[in-house]
């Protein structure tokens, strides 16, 4: 029987479902009562998986975050954060009061998994799409868009200074790295050579409030609840130090307005409700231009992931449909560019 | 000459497949690729059907703005170079119109259904 058992975990040993499923139950009893191990599709850099179990006869779930088995995602530009500092920051944001999943185990550098952590699982709408076709969370605005500010507001508030190893980029870093990125292609796309040129224009004051950033605060990355309003902010790891107007302009990106044109604050809000409420709850002054030159470079950015994304359709990574289409995607940001640039700023 | 079907109507052809008898025996991420590959073969046939035209004007006005006549290929790589060097003016009129008039032309085949194309097009 000893031999027998022996055998089988020797075959199971590399079962990412097996060693989950060991990992929690060694955690905790109850996890021997698991009826369900899956991965979510996605996931650029890491890997989400959803475990079911039983708990008091109820069923409960938990949620696994951990880094990619495979070869590291090229279409990051940032360097890949530790899944360890995403997790640490994550526990400083539940501790005060923002929605977050609360962490629950983090594996250690030793741990057959890898890196990564086990966190909680929270109920919520969380493709744009969704989000903004839904006529009952249409009805909860203002105050929608109120909490969004609010939550940005509190992020950033965390102090940063305790946390080792965090990336800080502001204005003209971004413009360098990114700018860099789009060389590496050779490609000539004037719309994008010409948004470049006005973003080194219009740079923003050196000065500008150095903050801990989200880095992804967008729909899309939220999880919205029809009677709560917004349960979770997730996928932190982008998170750096930068110009707190970076996260603010970030989610009024037309791109994630899915078709919601005249809703600037991700397709369900207007900026000034979004605005007010973050200045209010973080004592600071919101500077036009400044929202305006990273509401651009959002654009500029979100337009040469979709270049990045194609190339690793194009290099041979990932031969999926979806990463060779989106290449075409990016004319629609060349659109909002041309609008942004040379147009005055919609206000709604 | 090749013989019938032309290349369109057998892109149609495999739209149609997809649609009437693909994508509704799928699920969860197949089923996403099969509408995205959809999707890509619709721009396929928005492009066999624009692009010719579409090219021509973007060659007058490259010629017209650079004063010169090379491949569009070309042009693009000059414009782009004087933009970085500020051999042109990013806020001189016949090369804002000369933009819009491109990037609207591109997405007419890209993604017609995109809310400032549609903004745009409204505004003409």
């Amino acid at each position: 029987m000893i031999i027998l058992k022996t055998i089988t975990k020797l075959i199971n040993m590399n079962d990412k479902k097996f060693q989950i499923k060991e990992y929690l139950i060694h955690k905790d009893r109850k996890f021997n009562s698991i009826s369900k191990i899956g991965k979510l599709p996605g996931g650029s850099s890491n890997e989400t998986w959803v475990i079911n179990y039983f708990d008091n006869n109820k069923e409960e779930k938990i949620i696994l975050r951990r880094h990619h088995s495979g070869i590291k995602d090229k279409s990051n530009i940032y360097p890949p954060l530790s899944l360890s500092i995403e997790a640490s920051v994550m526990e400083i944001a539940y501790n005060n009061n923002i929605p977050v999943p609360k962490i629950i185990y983090k594996l250690n550098n030793k741990s057959i998994l890898g890196e990564g952590f086990f966190m909680e699982f929270v109920e919520g709408m969380s493709l744009g799409n969704k989000i903004v076709q839904n006529t009952q969370i249409h009805e909860l605005n203002p105050s929608l868009t109120s909490q969004a500010g609010s939550i940005l507001a509190k992020i950033h508030s965390i102090p940063f200074s305790q946390i080792k190893n965090l990336n800080t980029s502001m204005a003209n870093d971004e413009l360098i790295k990114y700018r860099e990125v789009y060389k590496d292609f050779s490609l000539s796309i004037p719309v994008f050579n010409m948004a470049f040129k006005w973003l080194e224009e219009n740079l923003p004051n050196k000065d500008n409030e150095k903050c801990l950033l989200h880095g992804d605060f967008r729909n899309g990355n939220i999880l919205v609840s029809p009677i709560k309003g917004i349960t979770s902010v997730l996928d932190w790891e982008l998170l750096h130090v930068g110009d707190m107007h970076e996260d603010l302009a970030w989610m009024c990106v037309n791109s994630w307005r899915f078709g919601k044109i005249k809703l600037p604050v991700g397709g369900f809000g207007k900026r000034i409700d979004f605005y007010k409420s973050y200045q209010k709850i973080s004592g600071k002054t919101l500077n036009k231009d400044s929202l305006k030159f990273w509401e651009v470079m959002g654009s500029l950015k979100w337009g040469i992931m979709c270049l990045k994304m194609y190339n690793i359709y194009n290099s041979g990574y990932d031969r999926s449909v979806d990463r060779a289409s989106i290449g075409r995607r990016v004319s629609e940001t060349e659109i909002d560019l041309l609008r942004l640039i040379t147009r005055e700023q919609d206000n709604d | 000459m090749i013989n019938p079907p032309s290349k369109e109507d057998l892109i149609v052809s495999i739209i149609e497949f997809l649609e009437n008898d693909v994508i509704q025996e799928l699920k969860g991420q197949k089923r996403f690729h099969a509408h995205v590959a959809k999707n890509s073969l619709n721009i396929v046939l928005r492009q066999l059907k624009l692009e010719e035209v579409s090219s021509e004007k973007e060659k007058d006005r490259l010629s017209k703005i650079l004063k010169t006549d090379k491949t569009i290929k070309e042009m693009n790589k000059i414009l782009c170079s004087k933009i970085d060097n500020n051999n042109i003016d990013i806020d001189n009129n016949e090369l804002i119109d000369h933009l819009f008039k491109t990037t609207m032309e591109k997405l007419e085949i890209d993604q017609p259904n995109y809310s400032s194309f549609l903004d745009e097009k409204n505004k003409l």
